[in-house]
């Protein structure tokens, strides 16, 4: 199976959501005995060792760092997503694990967008996956509820990922990832993307009161004003 | 060129005012599919600008994402929709992007503003956990944009739509089975008037149950921040924030709330913003119409007092 990690702060830090999808597809591991490979997008081939430490020693079995020379990768989702979908087609992966709002470069739907483009069944909010078998995998979802899904593999699964927090690290963990090293491979891209990031701007909020109220008494006289009379 | 609409949940009217004013930037003649509990009730549903058509889907549960995915890609490609808008619910991030990638479409979420510049749409959605907003140019005809709650509607009259209703049937072929659900209590967070939000410090307080008291005597719903639910306080459907819901109240009060971008982006467009934190230089307190810095063990007990003081 293959679990998508995306880096933060300079391509230095694991994106917290995906330090979840990297657990929740360890617990996956225990459940099939199938291999996890971790796989990034990066554009700083300098920090591919360090960066790759840290996957591995969150413990993964294997990793796959892709280059992007175009940065503009980080930028359209539509890009992303066929490198996405090289990486599984060379692993030929039956799950495919993506974090809910980050493996994703920002955009959200990089998962959804993936399973759209390979036809694949996809599964958001998974709370728990239930069973595995060659027929499909059976999954409580949050939609409106807890459903009971069943979907055929190859599948794209999105945890839930407070429901998984990451483990510690050990320094034992730590030394032995050192020994590992990633498979790196360079993007090929012959596609344009569909969407060009042309500016970026500090965001402008809609301007508040901002008044400091200076005693418990004035905070109940304005929610008694504001909320709607008295309890 | 034609805009589709698609549309869930509460407060459909602002939503589908919302949506047009975005498809407003790209297109001139609009069309509405709504998922709704409107639907069941045959409402004509008053939307602004020129709809021409709509249909709607009957709820069911739990929803039928692949055939609402089929039913969208039947209407764009039947009547030539360029553009698809749809609301920021849960529902639209499942179907929006599986729609994208098997249209191979370009695709955008948190979209909070769009123009025309020299004759090309720009987009613009928050990037690096909220602290830039990103504009994106178009480079194709077809897109797909999940579109944020509180995007800046234009006010323009209003003209009646029939909706023709669409009868969603489970026809997914083995891809996606249901076996089993169970409807949870819905929180009602996005229809609430008045929102008490719970931050990590209510629990560093120990005032949890307080914090409940002051939720339930004002008649409002609780929503929490991650830490909450992460500490399981709270299930992951009152979580509020980028990963969680967007609500819009007329009063949002924030208690124990620090204020990261994280959350904020959840409640920005509540109407008024009330906050109660201990620091004085939280960030929440740039973002609110009213602060009170004070610790909540404290501060509770007596304004739950103040509050049942008869007025005079």
């Amino acid at each position: 199976m293959l679990v998508f990690v995306k880096f933060l702060e300079n391509e230095s830090l694991i994106d917290e959501q995906d330090l979840s999808t990297i657990e929740f597809s360890k617990r996956l591991r225990e459940l099939t005995g199938w291999r996890v490979i971790a796989t990034s997008m990066m554009s700083k081939g300098e920090l591919v060792d360090y960066a790759f430490r840290e996957i591995y020693s969150r413990g993964v079995d294997h990793a796959h760092v892709v280059l992007i020379k175009e940065s503009n990768v980080h930028q359209d989702l539509y890009l992303s997503a066929l490198i996405a979908k090289e990486v599984i087609e060379r692993y030929g992966c039956k799950i495919n694990v993506f974090g809910e709002r980050s493996s994703d470069t920002s955009f959200g739907g990089l998962a959804g967008y993936v399973a759209g483009m390979m036809s694949m069944a996809y599964l958001r909010f998974v709370e728990k996956v239930v069973s595995i078998d060659d027929d499909g995998v059976r999954t409580v979802v949050d939609l409106d509820g807890e459903v009971e899904v069943k979907a055929r593999l190859p599948v794209v699964l999105v945890p839930v990922g407070e429901l998984y927090p990451p483990s510690p690290v050990s320094v034992r963990e730590k030394l032995e990832a050192r020994k590992k090293k990633p498979i790196i491979t360079e993007a090929e891209l012959r596609e344009a993307p569909k969407l060009l990031l042309v500016g970026m701007r500090k965001p402008t909020y809609r301007k508040r009161l901002g008044v400091k109220l200076a005693s418990v008494e004035e905070l109940a006289d304005v929610i008694k004003r504001i909320a709607g009379g008295q309890i | 060129m034609r805009a589709l609409l698609f549309a869930t949940g509460a407060a459909l009217d602002r939503t589908i005012r919302e949506l047009s004013s975005a498809a407003s930037i790209t297109s001139n003649e609009h069309y509405l599919f709504t998922y709704s509990e409107a639907c069941r009730d045959k409402l004509k549903l008053k939307a602004p600008f020129f709809i021409r058509k709509g249909w709607c889907a009957e709820k069911t549960n739990p929803p039928p994402v692949l055939e609402l995915k089929a039913s969208l890609k039947d209407i764009i490609e039947s009547i030539g929709i360029r553009y698809v808008f749809l609301d920021d619910s849960p529902l639209s991030f499942w179907v929006a992007p599986l729609l994208a990638g098997e249209l191979r479409a370009a695709f955008i979420s948190d979209v909070v503003g769009a123009r025309r510049e020299k004759g090309n749409v720009v987009l613009s959605k928050p990037l690096q956990e909220e602290r830039v907003l990103g504009d994106y140019a178009l480079q194709v005809e077809l897109l797909v944009a999940i579109v944020r709650k509180g995007f800046p509607a234009v006010s323009t009259d209003f003209v009646e739509v029939e909706l023709e209703k669409i009868n969603i049937e489970r026809k997914s072929k083995g891809e996606l089975e249901y076996l089993g659900a169970r409807e949870r209590v819905t929180s009602r967070l996005e229809k609430a008037e008045i929102v008490v939000g719970l931050g990590d410090g209510v629990m560093q307080s120990g005032s949890l149950d307080l914090s409940l008291e002051l939720a339930k005597a004002l008649g409002a719903e609780h929503a929490v921040t991650k830490p909450l639910v992460e500490k399981q306080v709270a299930p992951r459907e009152r979580m509020v924030g980028v990963s969680g819901k967007r609500i819009s109240p007329r009063v949002y009060i924030a208690l124990g709330v620090s204020g990261s971008m994280y959350h904020l982006s959840g409640v920005l467009s509540a109407e008024t913003i009330i906050s109660v934190n201990k620091d004085d230089g939280a960030l929440i307190n740039a973002f609110s119409d009213y602060y009170y810095v004070g610790d909540l063990k404290e501060v509770l007990p007596k304004l739950l007092e103040h509050l049942r003081k008869k007025s005079p």
